[in-house]
């Protein structure tokens, strides 16, 4: 049972849409969602993360890498998305500025079953501390799904700290599309916390450059 | 003896506890006089001896600052890590420190894991550290490995010796497999990875020469791995997980349907791989722990789950959620848990049980511990 009501979900998102109309900035801001816990213990109870895929991309501008066999690169080709196959990895030769340029310039990689073996010789731990090693996509996936399941997946992951910031839009989508996916992240949410409500202090959602609105 | 000879969905009664102040989130077996050790959240080290019928306290450690996250022992040596940012090494025939050893970053401790040649531990921050453990010199530090706080480190033996593996687990969800055969060269060591999303919380090797790998992770879901296979370009598989289950919980509570009295799965506990089979601990908010048979699927394939049997449950023993536990194998026939009430129970298997498992040569030593 949800405690933040349609009405205040609906009145915070028009609060965040419009204080971006008044102030216009140079580029696309993206709507966050601020959680602030309580009756939760870092260091004593367990520290919790969990992925949940959205109905409305957050970030449709996410870039997205595949590191493919010839099927996946020509797909990849086909649909507009950058690829790298395993000769392109191999003029890497392992360089650790030219792999952390790479991991830079993607949000994600995925690799074909053919490649990802590979991609230790290749590349080194490189991907890894971007926290970027490739996901697996086989030829049983259609590459586009996977592709923008990638981009709708949402991670929420509690540190030391008691509060935690997920990107959940942007405010070029419509207000519905923005109240669909912040209920989806607050169900998902109070899901993987132990005792559910009683954890949660504060909700908030801010666009990047806004003022923050208190939904709970 | 191996825990298949338990009765399935048999109730174990509760043998002896003990409490302890601060609640231990780590317990260790040592050798078949069931000497337990235990590291509590105040950073204190517990040695406790099980007998017939009673747990009996030995010693306490005190050298740490802050809590143990990890221990691991190498013939008469425990290694504590903490979060203070040291591993110490104790002689646990005196009970007194042997070594120190420190790195140079300001990051606590989350796993340690040691052998005659070397002692790894991983940092909060996910550096992988390296020492010498006899001459406590820090002979390597990985930073590129993992990105966020390291959970697990495990030396699975090889099968040929052409190896020297390493596997390392972390919160950021990679699993990485090494070799560090050719030295402790972080580029040249990594040979694969499973990116599997969640943050793992515990992995384990087990089967047939070790070759696959359970994770379990913090939001509690489960894989299966085929770690060997991922490592070896020249083998097919390994790519991804074999077998996954999301939502652990709800399948172990379909496998209890039916059965009377069985504890709810409010949280899971660990996995053990004994020799016949791998076993699932969960524990209820009470803190009554289930166990669970964990059959692989027969057909395994990504997106495959596992099959659950429930097996021993040991109910009575806590009254909060338990959080560590150490299985019956080898000449120690005996459960032991510990909780967040700061209680340690030992289990007793009955002994018609136990002696029907019991070979006729029995090995045990006559070790003893210094009482302090």
């Amino acid at each position: 049972m949800s405690k933040v009501s349609g009405d205040t979900l609906r009145e915070c998102i028009n609060g965040v849409l419009e204080g971006c109309k008044t102030k216009q900035r140079k580029f696309t801001e993206t709507v966050e969602l601020q959680i602030g816990l309580k009756n939760y213990d870092p260091q004593k109870d367990k520290r919790f993360s969990g992925t949940v895929k959205l109905p409305y991309t957050p970030r449709p501008q996410m870039k997205v890498c595949v590191l493919g066999d010839h099927k996946h690169c020509e797909e990849a080709k086909a649909i507009g998305v950058d690829q790298m196959s395993v000769e392109d990895l191999k003029k890497l030769q392992k360089n650790k500025k030219l792999v952390k340029k790479l991991a830079k310039k993607y949000a994600a990689f995925l690799a074909s079953e053919a490649v990802i073996k590979q991609i230790p010789r290749l590349l080194g731990p490189g991907l890894n501390k971007a926290g970027k090693f490739p996901t697996l996509v086989s030829h049983n996936d259609k590459l586009e799904d996977k592709i923008n399941e990638i981009k709708a997946s949402i991670k929420f992951q509690l540190k030391k700290v008691l509060c935690m910031g997920v990107a959940i839009g942007n405010v070029n989508m419509e207000d519905k599309e923005i109240y669909v996916n912040t209920q989806m992240s607050i169900n998902f949410l109070v899901s993987l916390l132990k005792k559910n409500w009683q954890n949660v202090r504060c909700l908030y959602i801010k666009s990047s450059m806004g003022s923050p609105q208190r939904l709970y | 003896m191996d825990i298949d000879m338990l009765n399935p969905a048999m109730d174990l009664a509760k043998s002896a506890a003990l409490h302890l102040p601060g609640a231990a989130s780590i317990l260790h077996l040592i050798d078949d006089n069931v000497c337990i050790v235990a590291g509590t959240s105040k950073g204190e080290v517990h040695v406790i001896e099980g007998r017939e019928s009673e747990l009996v306290h030995v010693h306490v450690m005190k050298e740490h600052t802050a809590a143990i996250r990890g221990l691991a022992i190498d013939g008469n040596e425990l290694y504590s890590a903490s979060e203070d940012g040291s591993v110490i090494a104790w002689d646990l025939r005196s009970c007194t420190v042997t070594r120190s050893y420190t790195h140079h970053g300001k990051a606590g401790l989350s796993a340690v894991c040691a052998k005659e040649t070397l002692l790894a531990a991983g940092a909060d921050d996910g550096t992988l550290l390296f020492w010498d453990p006899r001459s406590a010199n820090l002979r390597a530090s990985f930073h590129d490995t993992h990105p966020e706080a390291v959970t697990q480190i495990c030396f699975p033996e090889s099968s040929n010796g052409a190896a020297d593996w390493m596997i390392s687990s972390s919160a950021d969800g990679f699993i990485n497999v090494m070799d560090l055969k050719d030295g402790l060269d972080e580029d040249d060591a990594f040979r694969a990875a499973l990116n599997s999303t969640p943050s793992v919380a515990q992995c384990g090797t087990y089967g047939p020469g070790q070759a696959k790998l359970w994770a379990l992770s913090q939001i509690e879901t489960l894989h299966l791995w085929d770690w060997c296979a991922a490592a070896d370009e020249q083998v097919p598989g390994g790519e991804g997980t074999f077998a996954d289950d999301l939502e652990v919980r709800t399948s172990l509570a379909a496998a209890q349907l039916g059965r009377k009295g069985q504890p709810e799965p409010h949280a899971l506990v660990g996995m053990h791989a004994s020799e016949g089979s791998l076993m699932l601990a969960s524990t209820s908010a009470e803190g009554d722990v289930a166990t669970f048979r964990v059959t692989e699927p027969e057909a395994p394939a990504p997106g495959s789950s596992p099959a659950y049997a429930p097996a021993v449950n040991l109910k009575g023993g806590h009254k909060d959620v338990v959080r560590t536990m150490v299985w019956p194998g080898g000449w120690a026939q005996r459960y032991v848990t510990a909780g967040d009430d700061g209680v340690i129970v030992l289990w007793q298997i009955p002994s018609s049980v136990a002696a029907e498992a019991e070979p006729e040569s029995n090995p045990r030593s006559k070790k003893r511990l210094r009482r302090g």
